[in-house]
């Protein structure tokens, strides 16, 4: 019964006109709300006119919401889920059709929408397959089923269309542990930051932060293999583009026991110099606070605002955060050898919620090695055997957070 | 009871009068304006507790103009640091943030130093009722960015810092970008989320 009380809250809000959208709608536009809800996502499209001409359609990786008329979607035309039901929304607007390309993800099972008057909105609930434990559209509010409730014909399976994006695999979801890993640290992820097109940070003499962060991460792998004996695994061993999913999901998949990623940094200030250490933080808004008093109470039907917390991303955000002690040490650690080897007071260990660390199961850390829109920490940075030197910091810094971790573990 | 009607009748107007007006406010807040049409609706919503500096007072004496406090880079890039500056006091908390933004774009007045790009263009802002602040910017946001971990974290608190300080209406920002949400700016900060204000960022001799 709790479940279902849980469930009421979300649904009751659908009968209030759109709260938490703003109520500044032009005739053309429509505007987009998204919702966790149990077994699945819901989508409430708000119009400001009359009912419009609308079309629901199935097709193979996406439903398809057809509108006649030119609409503009706020405030997105377009945003990723990367959620198992739902994985990205697309705006396709003509001139006179307009479609919202909805595509799904690999656990999507069904679509349903119903309508809702003054003002008119379009709901759709997508489902997970087979989710037997599913409540039935509308329950509870009298008001809603006796709505028409469209079930929606499964249409005739679309061939995917040419330009569909797949969606990026979920961060690390195909990666994520399933037995429990070795003791100790035996493998280290090396993530060296940008690649490719992403070129990264620039310096006035034109050296960049993506050849850098390569050759930096090359130095520590081969210091790392060296002195500790432990398994290295570079997330790009040449100048290519790696999405930042990946990144984090090559460490998760390799179960990694520590993640590093290199950067350099830059400032609008030239004065600004030395090198900084991150983990991640944990900003929690409100509706992240709201979602995790949830989950702690074993319930999954909350509503959550739109715009922030999808649940996956709570999810994830709680993935790092298990590890968000050691990973500050782990910080700390680097931290303290970087400012006696540059001979820089301490700018301290620093915590942002950076992407690439938020779905790493394993402590994991981002070090900005330096400035490179410093004027003299450029020219150090071109420098072979400084480079080095940054590199052996990092990998004692290493060895010693290893002994560590072991020390507790009792194996040594 | 002949005093009825005139009640009624009073009642009637005064009713009438200030559905009017509701009706003008919601109309001019509803509306987009492009250009700050000054107007003397004074917004003084409860405003949430800042620990850091006291609020300036919204209206000013000076005509239709209030008094807002912007933050950008210190010169040493360490922290924010405010600087001062009077914008037109519209009806509406998207035009004041609209005109607050360009100011950031602009760049400082002083011997601060800039944190979004001056050719990034501001090409909406929507307010939504859970108090998200929607921020759309042209590709140039993106695209003449310095990139860096540092440069990012002043770009996303300076914005965020500076609408949540000056605007109790709004609590949270989510930055968008051609009315797309990214990922993240250039590779750090997490972008599908929506910030809240950081203002342990600010300088600690200006928040004293
Ligand atoms: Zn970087």
């Amino acid at each position: 019964m709790r479940q279902r009380r849980w469930l009421l809250v979300p649904l009751l809000t659908l009968l209030l006109p759109t709260p938490g959208f703003p109520l500044s709608l032009r005739e053309d536009e429509v505007a987009l709300r998204f919702q966790s809800v149990a077994q699945g996502s819901r989508v409430i499209l708000e119009f400001a006119g009359p009912r419009p001409n609308y079309q629901v359609e199935k097709e193979a990786n996406r439903v398809v919401v057809t509108l006649q008329g030119s609409f503009h979607s706020i405030p997105y035309k377009s945003k990723n889920f990367n959620e198992p039901i739902l994985a990205r929304f697309k705006l396709d607007r003509g001139s006179r059709q307009t479609d919202l390309l909805f595509y799904t993800g690999p656990e999507f099972g069904t679509v349903t929408s119903f309508e809702m008057t003054a003002p008119f909105r379009l709901v759709l609930e997508f489902q997970k397959k087979e989710s037997r434990a599913a409540v039935p559209l509308g329950a509870g509010i009298p008001d809603v089923t006796s709505r028409q409730a469209v079930q929606v014909a499964p249409a005739i399976p679309a061939p995917p269309a040419e330009h569909s994006p797949q969606p990026p695999p979920a961060a690390g979801a195909a990666g994520l542990p399933v037995q429990p890993k070795a003791p100790g640290i035996q493998v280290i992820v090396v993530d060296a930051g940008h690649g490719g097109v992403e070129v990264g940070a620039k310096g006035s003499t034109g050296l960049l932060e993506k050849d850098i962060t390569l050759d930096m991460a090359k130095r520590i792998q081969a210091g790392l293999t060296k002195s500790l004996g432990v398994r290295v695994i570079l997330t790009r061993d040449s100048d290519k583009q790696v999405s930042l999913d990946d990144r984090t999901a090559i460490a998760n998949h390799e179960r990694a026991d520590l993640f590093l990623s290199i950067h350099v940094n830059a400032s609008r200030a030239d004065k600004a110099r030395g090198a900084e250490t991150y983990f991640l933080s944990y900003q929690a808004t409100d509706g992240e606070s709201r979602a995790l008093a949830a989950l702690e109470n074993n319930t999954i039907g909350v509503e959550t605002p739109p715009g922030n917390s999808e649940l996956g991303l709570v999810l994830w955000d709680l993935a790092q955060s298990h590890y968000l002690s050691e990973s500050s040490k782990l910080a700390e650690t680097i931290q303290s050898n970087l400012n006696d080897l540059l001979r820089i007071e301490s700018r301290g260990v620093k915590q942002a919620p950076f992407k690439v660390l938020m779905g790493a199961t394993m402590p994991a850390v981002l070090v900005e090695i330096g400035f490179i829109t410093n004027p003299e920490e450029e020219v150090r940075l071109k420098d072979g055997d400084y480079r080095e030197r940054i590199a052996q910091a990092i990998v004692q810094s290493v060895a010693t957070f290893k002994e560590r971790v072991e020390k507790q573990q009792g194996l040594r | 009871m002949n005093w009825t009607p005139r009640i009624v009748l009073t009642a009637a107007v005064g009713i009438s009068a200030l559905l009017i007006a509701v009706a003008i406010f919601w109309q001019v807040d509803i509306r987009r304006a492009a250009t700050p049409a000054p107007a003397a609706t004074q917004e003084q919503a409860s405003s949430p507790e800042t620990p850091a500096l006291s609020r300036n007072p919204a209206p000013t004496e000076e005509g239709n103009q209030r008094e807002v406090t912007l933050f950008f880079l210190s010169s040493d890039g360490e922290d924010l640091a405010p600087e001062p500056r009077k914008i037109f006091l519209t009806s509406s908390v998207t035009d004041q943030a609209r005109q607050v933004i360009k100011e950031l774009i602009d760049g400082p007045q002083s011997a601060l130093l800039p944190t979004l790009p001056a050719s990034a263009e501001l090409r909406e802002v929507y307010l939504a009722s859970d108090h998200t602040a929607y921020v759309d910017f042209s590709r140039a946001f993106v695209d003449k960015h310095p990139g860096g971990s540092s440069a990012e974290i002043a770009t996303v608190f300076s914005l965020v810092d500076t609408l949540a300080y000056n605007f109790p209406e709004i609590r949270r920002v989510k930055i968008l970008v051609e009315g797309e949400e990214r990922p993240t700016l250039k590779e750090h900060l997490d972008l599908s989320r929506a910030y809240v204000a950081d203002m342990s960022l600010v300088s600690r001799q200006e928040r004293r």
